[in-house]
């Protein structure tokens, strides 16, 4: 009829009757409940007696003087173990008693002993403890379970964002130890699949001495090659191993009896990729939840490392991918300069020639040879600009322009050219041009390219019209824009001047259009390797319309003529600002000048503080900086160099402001790469 | 006769550029780096300076500006050449001081009219 947990009860009965002694024995003992009888000797002893054992309730006789404080001693030899305590009286002497029982006496059997009585209430005050004993396990094992949530999640906090992979091993550690208290753990961690880069980290409380070291070693490794097959052929002699060891525990050292320990173990993978081992050790079992928990955090380790292998890789391949771009920029720059230099000297040496008196024939030649260094000139130029859009050095010169001076220009210099090959060649101006912003070099540079493509791929006897008008956004399809720019759509300006270069040549299909300005789109076509010239100038051209805030358009239909249409924004303060700064975003920012110009002269001179101040300009040595102002217009100029991007990025931004600021104030901003040699570095003077 | 002084690294220009500037009735004296086309500069005075920028030693803006701070020589008319992909050199070279700035490469036509417009001048 008893619990069987009974039987592990113990109880302990102090008297110093030993009629009393016998009889509570024997009753205990026949309901099979563990009992130890205590004959009374002195207080000390008796209390040194219950410290050694291990008793749940303790039973004292008031025949015993000082019972009172036996029992509050009793009661407080462990207040958290919480032992029974209970006193046998008699009713005569408890009636005379004026001692307070409540705290250290539980229960109180009255003398002669009701059997049946003593032996219930013992049977409740066991299951009672037996309870309150599961209660305190549910209530540490749900306190570890809650602590070890706890730190899981700050587990994938701290993961979360993380692309280091030796932090996220260090996290890993960190997150293990807290959780399984372990003795020694050891992760096996392959750097690189391809190469035998192989790292063995192991942290521990204690050294493991060299043949527990050894013997670890080739246990982790045997694991390993279970776990995957990509490493059962490796051969891991180069393994470097890394220990980390706990230093309060000073020269002490793990011995081989160490591997009696228990141990749990996990591959670090996602999907098939094997990113290493893990072994942890702990002279404690591992519990059901110590092995849930490190499930856990092996899972949430696991799914990162793919995504770091993944950016290193990308990242590696990025650096790489720049350094060669890079590369293959300056190359292009250095050949190109290398190129022009002898052009001079021959160019030179053609005109002497043709200053000579000489025959009509080589004349003719001389004349032949000049055209082609001419040509020569021209493409190397272009390679020039193309290495310049590339490493972002190119360099605009903004001003307010009319273009009615470029067209001059560009009757000037085809029309011979068109003459020969007996094409109609027309410049129709319809509208009075307003003035725009722009680079006056390179919107002949623009207008230049389209004139020389026209007359390049239009048969002799074709014709050529460019025309030009005043536009309004609205009358542009921008479906057909080559480069839709943001910025023509989101312009508060909407008048534009559209110049049309159209041609009776032999045009493009339609699914060419787009690429045609894609670089060297005519060498990878090759369809007209007869027109010459190695295809460059449309993605110069494109390159100088998008610096304008301009946009392109082209129609074409093919065996019949082409149509470009150039729009360029036309000439407003706003305008001028939007390119000025759209510019200076691009500008590769390392030496610069800087040109700020504004109408209110005090604002622009506080900014210029302000960023000097913070040091977002530095001036270089020797450079100075020049202010001066006409009737209308502040201008500050100076040289700074090697400006963090954050730092430009905010300049741009406060100077954003000023312009758009409450009290509207024109300002324009200019910056431009200074190009120097090395050994001229000290040469920044305005 | 008008004295011109060509300072460029590159000899093949000096040379082709001495020989036109003497059949169009020039005097040219010449030097291949910077450092020698101060020392003639200020040795013989010449009526114009034709100056390269990127050159070995002392390169032409500090040649160029180191003459237009000595009052001795600022009159000296000085024409800038450099190549086009340092299109800021022109606006250094203004600054610096130069009289004129020319593109390399540069017709011969275009740098005898500058030449004329200066030379015509004095």
């Amino acid at each position: 009829m008893f619990d069987k947990i009974l039987i592990m009860a113990n109880i302990l009965m102090i008297s110093k009757n030993d009629n009393i002694l016998k009889e509570t024995m024997c009753l205990f003992s026949e309901h099979g409940i563990f009992n130890t009888p205590y004959f009374y000797d002195n207080d000390e002893n008796t209390i040194n007696f219950i410290k050694e054992n291990d008793f749940d309730t303790i039973l004292i006789d008031d025949e015993i003087d000082s019972y009172p404080i036996l029992l509050r001693q009793i009661k407080n030899i462990d207040p958290e173990k919480n032992i029974f305590t209970c006193l046998l009286y008699t009713m005569q002497k408890f009636a005379n008693s004026d001692e307070d029982f409540s705290g250290f006496v539980d229960v109180f059997f009255q003398k002669p002993l009701q059997k049946n009585i003593l032996i219930s209430t013992v049977n409740s005050l066991l299951k009672i403890r037996k309870n309150i004993e599961k209660f305190k396990q549910d209530n540490k094992e749900l306190n570890k379970s809650l602590y070890q949530l706890d730190v899981l999640y700050n587990t994938s906090f701290k993961l979360s964002g993380n692309l280091d992979k030796e932090k996220l091993y260090e996290i890993m550690f960190e997150a293990l130890e807290k959780t399984l208290s372990f003795d020694m753990a050891c992760a096996l961690i392959h750097t690189n699949s391809r190469k035998n880069e192989d790292k063995l980290i192991i942290h521990s409380l204690k050294k493991p001495d060299t043949a527990l070291l050894e013997t670890i070693k080739q246990q982790i490794i045997s694991i390993s090659k279970e776990n995957s097959t990509q490493n059962s052929q490796k051969d891991f002699s180069n393994l470097t191993i890394e220990e980390h060891i706990k230093p309060s525990y000073g020269n002490q050292n793990y011995d081989i009896k160490f591997l009696n320990s228990d141990k749990l173990t996990a591959p670090i993978s996602v999907k098939d990729e094997n990113f290493g081992t893990l072994l942890i050790y702990r002279n404690k079992p591992f519990q059901k939840e110590d092995v849930v928990c490190f499930q856990s955090i092996v899972h949430q380790v696991s799914s990162p490392l793919r995504a770091i292998t993944l950016y290193n890789e990308i990242k590696n391949t990025n650096i790489e991918l720049k350094k060669l771009e890079r590369i293959k920029s300056e190359f292009v720059s250095i050949v190109s300069h290398e190129l022009r230099t002898p052009l001079t000297p021959i160019n030179n040496s053609l005109d002497i020639v043709l200053s000579e008196n000489i025959s009509d024939a080589a004349k003719n030649f001389t004349n032949m040879a000049k055209r082609n260094v001419a040509r020569l000139s021209r493409m190397i130029e272009d390679l020039l600009d193309l290495s310049r859009i590339e490493t972002g050095k190119f360099v605009f010169k903004f001003n307010k322009y009319n273009i009615n001076s470029s067209f001059d220009f560009l009757l000037k210099t085809f029309k011979d050219q068109a003459q020969n090959k007996d094409i109609d060649f027309k410049i129709n101006i319809e509208d009075i041009l307003p003035d725009i912003y722009a680079d006056s070099g390179k919107i002949e540079q623009i207008l230049t390219n389209l004139t020389a493509n026209a007359l390049k791929f239009t048969p002799n006897g074709g014709k050529i019209t460019i025309s030009a008008k005043n536009i309004s956004i609205n009358d542009i399809n921008k479906s057909l824009l080559i480069n839709p720019v943001n910025t023509i759509i989101s312009a508060k300006d909407s008048k534009y001047i559209n110049i049309s270069i159209k041609d009776t040549g032999i045009g493009i299909k339609n699914e060419d259009i787009s690429k045609i300005f894609d670089k060297f789109s005519q060498i990878e076509n090759s369809l007209t390797r007869n027109a010459g010239g190695i295809g460059l100038g449309l993605t110069i051209t494109k390159h100088f319309i998008d610096a304008h805030l301009g946009a392109i358009l082209v129609k074409s239909e093919e065996n019949k003529g082409s149509d470009f249409n150039v729009f360029l924004p036309v000439y407003s303060e706003s305008k001028a600002f939007e390119i000025d700064l759209n510019t200076a975003k691009k500008l590769n920012n390392s030496t610069s000048l800087l040109t700020l110009k504004s109408h209110n002269e005090a604002k622009c001179i506080s900014l210029i503080s302000r960023l000097k101040n913070e040091n977002i300009i530095k001036n270089l040595k020797n450079s100075k900086e020049i202010s001066y102002k006409d009737s209308q217009t502040y201008t500050y100029k100076t040289y700074f160099s090697n400006m963090q991007k954050s730092a430009f990025d905010f300049m741009i931004n406060q100077i954003e402001k000023l312009i758009n600021g409450p009290e509207y104030t024109a300002c324009g901003i200019v910056l431009e790469k200074a190009v120097f040699n090395k050994e001229h570095d000290d040469d920044y003077s305005i | 006769m008008t004295k011109i002084l060509i300072v460029d690294d590159e000899k093949d220009i000096v040379e082709t550029m001495a020989f036109m500037l003497k059949t169009k009735g020039f005097e040219t004296i010449f030097a291949y780096d910077g450092e020698e086309g101060l020392k003639l500069a200020k040795e013989e005075h010449p009526d114009l300076i034709i100056l390269d920028v990127m050159m070995p030693k002392i390169n032409g803006y500090k040649i160029c500006r180191l003459l237009k701070y000595d009052a001795k020589y600022k009159n000296i008319p000085i024409i800038m050449v450099t190549a086009r992909s340092q299109e800021n050199d022109k606006l250094i070279g203004e600054e610096t001081g130069a009289d004129e700035y020319i593109t390399k490469p540069f017709e011969f036509n275009n740098i005898l009219e500058v030449i004329n417009k200066y030379t015509n001048l004095a």
